[in-house]
């Protein structure tokens, strides 16, 4: 797997952070074309995900 | 290889393979496991800024069955399952839990039930999702053919603002871990 660009974060780091970060954004605006961005990555991830996940076929396993 | 004899009940309660994928981008990061050791399933994803992570992973056990014919069983699935998500204003988080059976001669998955499917997008909450897997799938099994049954975690997150998401089914509670799968013949 690649290297991660940024440490883990977790649920109680998140809230953390979005508390920090609230009271500079306040209720932000979401860009459509970056959330496009993000929606046919994840589409693309999800197909490769269900490609790599699945289980090898009789005989081949290494 | 574990050879089933067609109409004998069976209960696995080791796991003997899984396969895991993680991927990322942007200022996202992913982590995934199989650990059969625990017959456990980790997967985490999270992203601060624009980005997301995706992750899955499955472990189970793979059998061949011996006799003439085929016959109908049910493959009892027992375990848990649980996830903790951030999706924040500007982001989304998914987790989902499957268990399946998956013909290995045929090269198909011939039983499929989602267990759990947890969607959360543009909130401030922190979601707690799963619980008992406790499922089972009704299949034709067939003597000669070669199957493996599975429990499979799979999730997701985006962030496509400037806040943090993260969608975490990884430690302690917050895994995957199946305790048997039992082939029960009909």
């Amino acid at each position: 797997m690649a290297k991660n660009t940024i440490p883990k974060i977790t649920p109680e780091e998140a809230q953390k952070i979005n508390k920090e970060l609230m009271p500079l954004w306040g209720s932000p605006e979401i860009d459509p074309e970056v959330k496009q961005q993000c929606d046919e990555w994840q589409t693309e991830a999800r197909l490769t995900r269900e490609k790599a996940l699945m289980p090898s076929r009789q005989g081949e396993l290494q | 290889m574990t050879q089933i004899a067609l109409g004998t009940n069976t209960t696995f309660t080791t796991a003997g393979e899984g396969e895991y994928w993680d991927s990322h981008w942007g200022l996202g990061g992913a982590r995934s496991l199989a650990d059969l050791s625990y017959r456990r399933n980790e997967i985490s994803a999270w992203a601060v800024g624009i980005g997301g992570g995706s992750a899955g992973a499955w472990n189970g056990r793979r059998f061949q069955v011996t006799g003439s014919g085929s016959r109908f069983a049910y493959v009892d699935f027992y375990g848990t399952a649980h996830c903790s998500s951030v999706p924040s204003l500007t982001g989304s988080t998914n987790w989902q839990v499957d268990v399946v059976v998956y013909d290995s001669t045929l090269d198909s998955i011939i039983g499929n039930m989602n267990v759990f499917s947890a969607s959360h997008s543009i909130s401030l909450l922190t979601y707690t999702d799963g619980g008992n897997i406790g499922n089972s799938v009704l299949v034709s099994l067939q003597a000669g053919h070669e199957y493996v049954v599975y429990v499979k975690t799979t999730g997701d997150c985006s962030q496509y603002g400037t806040f943090a998401s993260t969608m975490a089914s990884d430690s302690g509670n917050y895994t995957t871990t199946w305790s048997s799968i039992r082939i029960r013949w009909q």
